[in-house]
């Protein structure tokens, strides 16, 4: 132990060096958001609660029934219900999302061919009623306002 | 590297051998059963530090420690059951689960072993993205280790200092794949998506930044008389105990082997980028905390360098359409595309008959996986082979001889998520 | 007359100082620990969070009283006082100004009780203090809360003889084992403080009152010891609160200490600074060694139990005999 050794430890050195760092700390920025008085948005890619995407003008859904979200979901959480419209084409007829089971994985938005389905940036979903949980098709066709990523991106 | 230096390899003694161990076990439940002079506590399930579901029961002779038996199970979610009715793709999600403070390690390992099943190649450019991502994941664990560690010898200030860094980690995973812990990122074949735009710069700066931060933490507690008390000569577990256990990752190279898969065999894009592998020669906690720290800066040094050699290229493999999810654009305009969206949606991908392993460096240890198929596009059986399993597994030969107060920081040592063990 | 009425008046703001404090210091102890970690600590109850500790004493009065069936009743109720009274006794020995001051036509000093043992005094109270944790662990009927609580008294017993030793030093020094005139001797600007000459024993007698409080790093008591909840276990409540509120005035008490001894009490550093009257001054350096605390205990981790007592016996007693050694020899050639 050389001098330099007994001094350093005799002056606890490395503690006020230890000090020092939390000082500055102290008197530095805070990192703090005081959520939820301040907000902080979600990057473009965040994968929140899912939306179904209308045309803006005619109001029609992009959807075309064809059973993929469902099918490549792997919780299987979505649930859709079709039948033959008037013209044979698939028509949609009820939607439901299970959120208690969704694990949002972002698959069903990057398996749909019709860009049909988004994932939002909405994830305040804390609620005291479960059957609030199950998103119906009116439900997510509302929920476009909070889509934030343009859509085919990739 | 400030700090400690690293002197010529003396290899510590033993603590014991096998044989002595199970001698020991042995008289000491014999002991227990006769006079029962011994405490039993039980180091419950809930932790006061975040180890995660994890019980040891322990036997105490005053303070020393004479039995522990450890008990998992808590977080069993059935995963590998559950991948025998999940078709590959679909199961890639719940690789997230596994380890979750490093996820896309997991998806890594399951998608490097299902790519070597299926004989597919990733292409250059998802390489250097894979490497990118893994060494984010291990500087966002070993951050939190750090954090909990510390934490765990009473110095709460770390924890969230070591959390308000590891935001600048989350935020550029969120900016890359939409989710900051679950990220299920990578995809058979590549991964999910490209590099957004401004990403490189972003992770470019937080990279350069890291150093200076990651200075700051040993100033606080590399020297630390307090913490040097309280970890160097405490929980001495050799290269034979770790060989015996099957303890991999920084606690095995603490010990003076350099067992780095990611050296020996190289995966992603490894062997195209210069570092060093971190390696300690005392096998106590100060040696495992210096390897985490030296592979947390060695981190930053690989990212930077995959920033900079960045290829550009395909993010997914296109060759492969029996195997491999389509690019979304092209869905959207070719009809073949569509198909094989269907196909793989509907049928699932062809897998050769055959079983396969590969095991990668994630940040805990090795992680292997060992996939049977029979030729469907659902795997017969699929095996996760986690670290921290065998870490938890090793218990007794860790606990046993010390002081029960040493116990949580040599546990802490040894980095475990119970998600990891219990699948 | 006067003088009584005199005496319960300093009596009276004595205490209400002390316990007004801690309310404030607990919100402050949060504060802090946000500031050193980053991040700001309590903000929503009142103007920057300063109600918290009424909103958490609410908190805490509208929980259950339980009192273990098997524990020990009257020793139980009665162990977080043991903790908590003694510290205000050694409040009063501490003089907040000079003595013979007029105040409104009144001759008041500024102590409640110039007592001519103060020192002494002090220290029993101390060891008084002592029992507290130690009859609280034993009465709750708990092998953890037990062994918790032998632990805390050891490691208090051991680091007061360091303590006291250190005092010694002082003592020898300014002659008198009154408060009052250790004061005086510091008269003068800082250069006569007796932390100057006196630095280890400020040093050793700093590091042994942390040990005393229960603070990081020598808390093995206080925060969750990695197994055992130390002989706060079984209380809940505003028994909890009052062992709190104990801890924390048992703080107040010993920066006052230490600012009296090695400080120079309520003297100003600069002669021509004596219009602030002195117990501006002394609380001001006591705030000073509270932060200290505070700063210390967010820094860095804590001892283990042997070493902490190692620590104790083997370092810091033959240190503080070392100081007594070599104070003794130059006051008595000098």
């Amino acid at each position: 132990m050389g001098l330099k050794d007994i001094l350093k430890s005799s002056t606890f050195y490395e503690i006020l060096q230890g000090m020092s760092v939390t000082g500055s700390y102290f008197v530095g920025e805070k990192v703090t958001v005081e959520y939820p008085k301040e907000q902080i948005p979600p990057f473009e890619r965040f994968r929140g609660v899912q939306c179904l995407i209308s045309n803006p003008e005619t109001g029609e859904l992009n959807c075309d029934a064809c059973h993929i979200c469902a099918t490549i979901c792997p919780s299987n959480c979505i649930f859709i219900e079709s039948s033959e419209g008037p013209d044979g084409a698939k028509q949609l007829d009820s939607f439901v999302i299970d959120l208690t089971r969704c694990i949002f994985c972002g698959f069903c938005e990057e398996a749909c061919p019709r860009a049909a389905i988004a994932m939002t940036s909405a994830f305040e979903f804390s609620t005291y009623n479960k059957n609030d949980l199950i998103l119906t098709k009116d439900w997510l066709v509302e929920n476009q306002k909070n889509l934030h990523k343009e859509l085919r991106k990739r | 590297m400030a700090g400690h230096e690293s002197h010529p390899p003396a290899p510590p003694k033993p603590r014991a051998t096998p044989e002595e161990m199970r001698e020991r076990k042995r008289l000491s439940r014999q002991r227990v059963s006769d006079d029962s002079e011994f405490i039993t506590v039980s180091m419950g399930p809930q932790h006061p530090s975040t180890h995660g579901v994890y019980q040891a029961v322990v036997d105490l002779d005053g303070e020393i420690v004479v039995n522990a038996r450890p008990s998992i199970g808590n977080l069993h979610r059935g995963v590998e059951k559950l991948a025998e009715v999940k078709s590959y793709h679909r199961f890639l999600p719940l690789t997230d689960r596994l380890d979750y403070i490093s996820s896309f390690a997991m998806n890594h390992a399951y998608a490097e072993a299902v790519e070597k099943l299926m004989d597919i190649e990733v292409p250059r450019r998802a390489r250097y993205i894979r490497t990118i991502g893994d060494e984010l994941c291990r500087l966002s664990n070993h951050l939190l280790w750090l954090g909990v560690h510390v934490m765990d010898f009473g110095a709460q200030t770390f924890f969230l200092i070591c959390f308000r860094d590891r935001e600048y980690v989350l935020d550029l995973w969120e900016m890359l794949c939409g989710a900051r812990l679950t990220h299920s990122y990578a995809r058979i074949g590549g991964v999910a998506a490209d590099l957004p735009d401004g990403w490189v710069e972003k992770c470019r700066a937080a990279m350069e930044f890291m150093p200076r931060r990651l200075a700051e933490y040993q100033r606080l507690v590399e020297k630390n008389r307090i913490f040097l008390k309280r970890t160097v000569g405490i929980g001495i577990f050799t290269r034979e105990d770790c060989v015996a256990w099957r303890v991999t990752g920084p606690s095995l190279r603490a010990t003076g082997m350099e067992r780095d898969l990611r050296k020996t065999e190289p995966y992603a894009a490894y062997d195209e980028v210069d570092f060093d592998v971190a390696v300690e020669y005392d096998a106590d906690v100060y040696s495992r905390y210096l390897v985490r720290m030296k592979e947390m800066y060695e981190s930053c040094r690989i990212i930077l360098q995959c920033l900079d050699q960045l290829p550009e290229g395909d993010y997914i493999n296109q060759d492969a359409p029996s195997q491999t999810f389509p690019r979304k654009k092209q869905v959207m305009r070719d009809s073949a595309a569509m198909v094989q969206d269907f196909m793989q949606t509907f049928r699932g991908p062809k897998v050769p008959k055959g079983e396969v392993y590969k095991a990668i460096e994630v940040p805990k240890g090795e992680m292997g996986v060992y996939i049977v198929s029979d030729g469907t596009s659902i795997p017969q059986r699929l095996h996760l082979v986690t670290p921290t399993f065998y870490h938890c597994q090793a218990t007794p030969a860790l606990f046993e001889g010390e002081m029960i107060s040493d116990v949580v920081g040599i546990f802490g040592s040894v980095d475990i998520v119970l998600g990891d063990s219990d699948r | 007359m006067t003088e009584f009425i005199i005496l319960i008046i300093k009596l009276i703001l004595i205490i209400a100082v002390a316990v007004g404090m801690v309310p404030f210091l607990i919100f402050f102890e949060r504060k802090f620990a946000g500031f050193f970690q980053s991040r700001m600590g309590p903000t929503y109850a009142g103007p920057w969070g300063s109600l918290q500790s009424f909103g958490d004493m609410a908190k805490l009065m509208s929980k259950e009283d339980l009192v273990p069936a098997a524990a020990d009743g009257p020793v139980f109720r009665i162990a977080p006082y043991i903790l908590f009274v003694p510290a205000f006794v050694s409040m009063t020995l501490i003089p907040f100004g000079p003595m013979d001051v007029d105040i409104f036509g009144y001759n008041v000093d500024l102590v409640v009780s110039s007592f001519d043992a103060g020192v002494i005094m002090f220290l029993a109270l101390g060891s008084l203090a002592v029992y507290g944790p130690v009859l609280g662990g034993w009465a709750s009927n708990n092998n953890w809360a037990l062994l918790g609580a032998l632990r805390s008294g050891a490691q208090m017993v051991s680091y007061e003889i360091s303590m006291g030793l250190a005092v010694v030093g002082v003592i020898v020094m300014a002659n008198t084992l009154n408060f009052v005139d250790i004061v005086d001797a510091q008269a003068g600007g800082f250069w006569n403080w007796f932390f100057i000459p006196q630095l280890v024993g400020f040093v050793i007698f700093f590091v042994a009152s942390i040990a005393e409080l229960n603070r990081d790093p020598f808390n093995l008591a206080e925060a969750e010891q990695e197994l055992v909840a130390g002989y706060m276990t079984e209380y809940s409540g505003m028994r909890w609160g009052i062992f709190m509120f104990g801890e924390y005035v048992n703080m107040v008490v010993m920066s006052a200490v230490i600012s009296t001894i090695f400080l120079g009490g309520w003297r100003a550093p600069f002669e021509f600074l004596d219009v602030i009257p002195g117990f501006i001054w002394l609380v001001g350096k006591m705030l000073f060694f509270i932060f200290l605390y505070m700063w210390i205990r967010w820094t860095l981790p804590r001892y283990r139990y042997n070493q902490l007592m190692d620590i104790g016996w083997k370092i810091f007693l033959p240190l503080a005999i070392a100081n007594l050694a070599v104070t003794a020899l130059i006051i008595s050639v000098v």
